[in-house]
C-alpha cells in the first residue's frame, strides 16, 4: 500500500498537531527523506510522495495503534537531538541499535536485522571476503557498523563518506577497491547500477530499531506491542518481502522458515522507475515532473533569504551604529559580536540556535531558527559594510549638522544615514546574493529548501548531475534580479556620487 | 545701544600636548563685524570652533548672550552639564565652514528647513516660508529645488548662510568662507555678510581676505601662536600696530 505524504504541507500543518499530541492520537515520526531506497525516499514517479519499507512499517504500526501519522522531515544527523527538541515522538530511519545510542534514547525491539555487504566493480575477481581487502582501500559510511568492522579488522585503509553514492562513485573513479555498506543499500544500488556487484558472505549483524525519548515508556510499550503484532500476523514479513528485504537473519529472528510467497513488487517498481532514466526523452519528462517540487522549494529559499536579509540589514545597522557612535562599552560589544560571528562557521551557529538553545528553554521553529541564524550571521557582515559607508561621509557633514543645533542622533538619522545607505546599497545587494546561496546550509536544521529537495531527488535517482544542474539554474534565476538591482544602483550611484564628489571636492 | 554679546576670558585649549589657545580673552559688541587674521596654525579656526562649542574649551570662561560656559583647569564640570551648555550655545551661534557642507542628498530648500523643523519644531509651512525669504535675501531666489551639486561654490556658501540664518542665530561665525571659492565668486558671499552687518548681525570672520578685513570690519583681531596679539580697529591694526609681530604680518600684504 502506498502512503501519500505531501510533506511540505504537513510541515506547515505541524503546529496544529501540538494541540492534540497530548492525547497521543498522532504519531509524529521523523526521518530524512534523502536517505535513499529502500528506507525512506521520494517516489520516483510522484516526487512529492515519500515511500520506503520504513514508511510502510510506520503506517502498519499506526493502524494497529489506531493513531494518525505525521511525517516530520529531519536531517539524519539530527534525528536524536530532534527527539529532545520535541519536534516529533519517534525516529525511524536505519538507526542501528547501539550501546552508545541507548544511553541517549530508548529503542524498540528490532524491526529489521541485516548485515554488511561488500560491493566491488564488476569484473573484480580478487575480492571475496574481508580478508581480501586487507592492504586495500575500502569505503564506508561515517560512524557506521561497516566502518567499525573495517577498523577492527586492521590493515585496511578506510575512507568514510556522508552518503553511499559518493563512495560508489569514488570506487568507479578508481579511488576505492571496495565499499562496505548495509545490505539493503547494496541490494538496491547494485540493482540499478549494473556496473557494481555484491561479493562475499554477509559480514556482521545490524539491528534497526525505532528511537524514542527515554521518558516515553508508555509509547515504547505500545510500539513494541504493535511490532509484535506485525511479526505474528506476518505483516512485517510481507512488507519486507515486497521490498525484497526478507533474509536469513529475519528468518531466524522471527523463527519463520516457510518459503516466500509475496512477490517483491515494490522493489521492482523502484528498479523499473529508476533504471529507465537513461533515455533522454524520459529523463526530461521526469525533470518536468520534478518542477513543481523544485519551484516550491525555490520559493521557500527566496522567502527565507528575504526575511533573513531584512534581519541582517536592521541588526547590522544597529551594530554599526553601536560600534561607531556607541561609546566604549557598546562599541566593545559590537566589535566582540562581529568578531565572534565572523570567526565561527555559520553551520555551527545554526546547530547552536536549533539544537542547543532548547536546552535553555528557547525553542524556535525551523523557519525562525533559519531566519535568525542567517540574519544574525549576515548582520555582522552588514555592520562592517555600513561602517565603511559611514566613513565615506565627510566629517564636515556631521559638524555642519551639529552646528545647526541638531543632536548627534538627529545628525546621524537625517544627514549621515541617508547618505551612507545610498553608498551601501550595491554591496548589501551583493551580500544578499551570497546569503541566498548560504541559505542551503539551513537544511541541517530541518528546513526543506532548494538544496534539500535537490539532495532528496538526486539520492532517489542516483542522479546528481541532471538535478544538480536544475538546482544550480534555479539559484542563478533567483539571484539574477538582485544582481540587476545591484548593477542599477551601482550605475546610478556612480553618476550621483561623481557629482557629489565634485561638489564636496571643492574643499581645498 | 552697544553691549557685549560675546565674551571670552582666559580660554585655553590643548590638542594632546600642543597648546592651541593660550589664555585668550576678548569682548565683542552686539552688531560688530570682527575679522580674525593670522598665519595658518595660529589657532584662529580653533577659537571659532570653541565659540561654537564644536570643541569644548579646556579651561576659561565663555559667554554667548546670557549663556555662560565656565571650566576651571581641574575640569571639575560634569560632562552632561557641558554638553547641555554646548547645545544651548550652538543654538545661538551659526557657523559657516570653509568647505562646502550642504547636505548633498537634500535640495536647497530641504537643506534650509531640516534644522528648523527637527530642532526648533517649526511647522513645515512656516519653515518653508522663512527659507524662501532667506533665499531671496542671499540672492538665490528660484534655486530652492536644486541639489547642491547643481550649485556653484559661491551659491553653495550663500545657501549655507541661509541655512544657518534659518535657526535665528544671534551671532554668525565664518571660517574662511571664501577661501575655497574661485576669485570671481568671492564677492557675492562677502556682499551677503556686509548686508547682514547693516541689519545689525554680530559676525566673526576668520579670513585671509585682507581687503575685506580692512574695509568691512569694525575691528580686527591678530592672532599668533595661540594668543591674541592685538585687537583694534582696522586702521590701527593695518596702519599703526602696537606690536612688532602684528606689523611684521600686515607688512606682508602691503607690497
Amino acid at each position: 500500500m502506498k502512503i501519500k505524504f505531501i510533506f511540505l504541507v504537513a510541515f506547515i500543518l505541524l503546529p496544529q498537531f501540538f494541540l492534540i499530541s497530548g492525547e497521543q492520537k498522532v504519531l509524529r515520526w521523523a526521518a530524512d527523506a534523502e536517505s535513499n531506497a529502500p528506507y525512506i525516499f521520494q517516489d520516483p514517479k510522484i516526487p512529492s510522495n515519500i515511500i520506503g519499507f520504513e514508511v510502510d512499517i510506520v503506517y502498519a504500526i499506526s493502524e494497529i495503534l489506531n493513531m494518525q501519522t505525521l511525517f516530520v522531515q529531519n536531517q539524519w544527523d539530527g534525528l536524536i537531538p530532534g527527539l529532545y527538541r520535541g519536534d516529533y515522538d519517534i525516529a525511524i530511519n536505519g538507526l542501528e541499535i547501539t550501546e552508545d545510542r541507548k544511553k541517549e534514547v530508548s529503542f524498540t525491539k528490532p524491526y529489521y536485522i541485516t548485515h554488511e555487504q561488500l560491493v566491488v566493480l564488476k569484473g573484480v575477481e580478487n575480492i571475496n571476503s574481508l580478508s581480501d581487502v586487507v592492504g586495500k582501500k575500502v569505503g564506508a559510511l561515517k560512524n557506521s557498523l561497516a566502518e567499525r568492522i573495517l577498523r577492527a579488522k586492521g590493515g585496511i585503509e578506510v575512507l568514510t563518506y556522508e552518503g553511499e553514492v559518493n563512495a560508489f562513485v569514488d570506487m568507479k573513479n578508481g579511488r576505492l577497491d571496495a565499499v562496505l555498506v548495509d545490505a539493503p543499500i547494496a541490494i538496491y544500488y547494485t540493482a540499478v547500477n549494473p556496473e557494481y556487484v555484491m561479493v562475499g558472505q554477509p559480514i556482521g549483524e545490524i539491528s534497526y530499531g525505532i528511537a524514542l525519548r527515554k521518558e516515553d515508556t508508555l509509547l515504547l510499550n505500545k510500539l513494541n506491542y504493535a511490532l509484535e503484532t506485525l511479526q505474528k500476523s506476518g505483516k512485517l514479513r510481507e512488507i519486507l518481502e515486497e521490498w525484497n528485504l526478507w533474509n536469513f537473519m529475519m528468518e531466524t529472528y522471527l523463527d519463520d522458515f516457510s518459503p516466500s510467497n509475496v512477490p517483491p513488487k515494490k522493489y521492482q517498481y523502484f528498479i523499473e522507475s529508476v533504471s529507465k532514466k537513461s533515455e533522454l526523452i524520459e529523463r526530461i519528462d521526469l525533470y518536468i515532473k520534478f518542477m513543481p517540487v523544485f519551484f516550491k522549494a525555490a520559493l521557500i529559499t527566496l522567502g527565507l533569504s528575504l526575511v533573513a536579509m531584512l534581519v541582517a540589514i536592521v541588526a547590522g545597522l544597529l551594530i554599526a551604529l553601536a560600534r561607531i557612535y556607541g561609546g566604549k562599552v557598546l562599541s566593545f560589544l559590537a566589535v566582540l559580536y562581529i568578531e565572534i560571528i565572523r570567526g565561527t562557521p555559520l553551520l555551527i551557529q545554526l546547530y547552536i540556535i536549533f539544537y542547543a538553545l532548547p536546552s535553555v528553554g528557547v525553542k524556535l521553529s525551523p523557519f525562525l531558527a533559519a531566519v535568525l541564524g542567517l540574519g544574525l550571521n549576515y548582520a555582522a557582515y552588514e555592520a562592517e559594510v555600513y561602517r565603511s559607508g559611514f566613513f565615506a561621509i565627510p566629517r564636515g557633514q556631521m559638524e555642519a549638522a551639529i552646528s545647526l543645533g541638531m543632536t548627534k542622533f538627529q545628525a546621524i538619522w537625517y544627514v549621515i544615514l541617508p547618505q551612507a545607505i545610498r553608498i551601501v546599497i550595491p554591496p548589501v545587494t551583493n551580500d544578499f546574493i551570497s546569503l541566498l546561496k548560504d541559505s542551503s546550509l539551513v537544511s541541517v536544521i530541518t528546513m526543506i529548501e532548494l538544496t534539500k529537495v535537490y539532495n532528496q531527488i538526486a539520492s532517489t535517482y542516483y542522479d546528481y548531475l541532471g538535478t544538480g544542474i536544475i538546482t544550480a539554474v534555479l539559484y542563478l534565476l533567483l539571484g539574477l534580479p538582485f544582481i540587476r538591482i545591484a548593477r542599477y544602483f551601482e550605475h546610478r550611484l556612480a553618476v550621483e556620487r561623481k557629482s557629489t564628489q565634485d561638489y564636496l571636492g571643492k574643499v581645498v | 545701544m552697544s553691549s557685549i554679546i560675546l565674551e571670552g576670558r582666559n580660554i585655553c585649549k590643548k590638542f594632546g600636548d600642543i597648546e592651541v589657545l593660550k589664555n585668550i580673552s576678548f569682548e565683542i559688541q552686539n552688531g560688530e563685524l570682527i575679522s580674525i587674521i593670522g598665519r595658518s596654525g595660529c589657532g584662529k579656526t580653533t577659537l571659532l570652533r570653541c565659540i561654537n562649542c564644536l570643541e569644548i574649551i579646556d579651561s576659561g570662561y565663555l559667554r554667548v548672550g546670557e549663556i555662560v560656559m565656565e571650566r576651571n583647569i581641574n575640569g571639575n564640570n560634569k560632562n552632561d552639564e557641558l554638553k547641555e551648555k554646548a547645545q544651548k550655545i550652538r543654538r545661538k551661534v551659526g557657523l559657516l565652514f570653509q568647505s562646502l557642507n550642504l547636505f548633498p542628498h537634500l535640495t536647497v530648500l530641504e537643506n534650509i528647513i531640516l534644522a528648523p523643523i527637527k530642532v526648533k519644531k517649526e511647522s513645515r509651512d512656516v519653515a518653508v516660508g522663512k527659507a524662501l525669504e532667506l533665499l531671496e535675501k542671499v540672492g538665490l531666489k528660484g534655486l530652492e529645488n536644486r541639489y547642491p551639486f547643481q550649485l556653484s561654490g559661491g551659491q553653495s556658501q550663500r545657501v549655507a548662510i541661509a541655512r544657518s540664518l534659518a535657526m535665528n542665530p544671534e551671532i554668525m561665525l565664518y571660517d574662511e568662507p571664501t577661501s575655497a571659492l574661485d576669485p570671481e565668486l568671492i564677492g557675492e558671499v562677502l556682499k551677503v555678510m556686509i548686508d547682514l552687518h547693516k541689519e545689525g548681525m554680530t559676525q566673526v570672520v576668520v579670513t585671509h581676505a585682507m581687503n575685506f578685513a580692512k574695509s568691512a570690519s569694525d575691528k580686527v583681531i591678530y592672532m599668533e601662536d595661540g594668543e591674541i596679539i592685538e585687537f583694534g580697529t582696522p586702521e590701527k591694526i593695518f596702519n599703526n600696530p602696537n606690536d612688532p609681530r602684528t606689523e611684521a604680518y600686515v607688512r606682508l600684504f602691503k607690497e
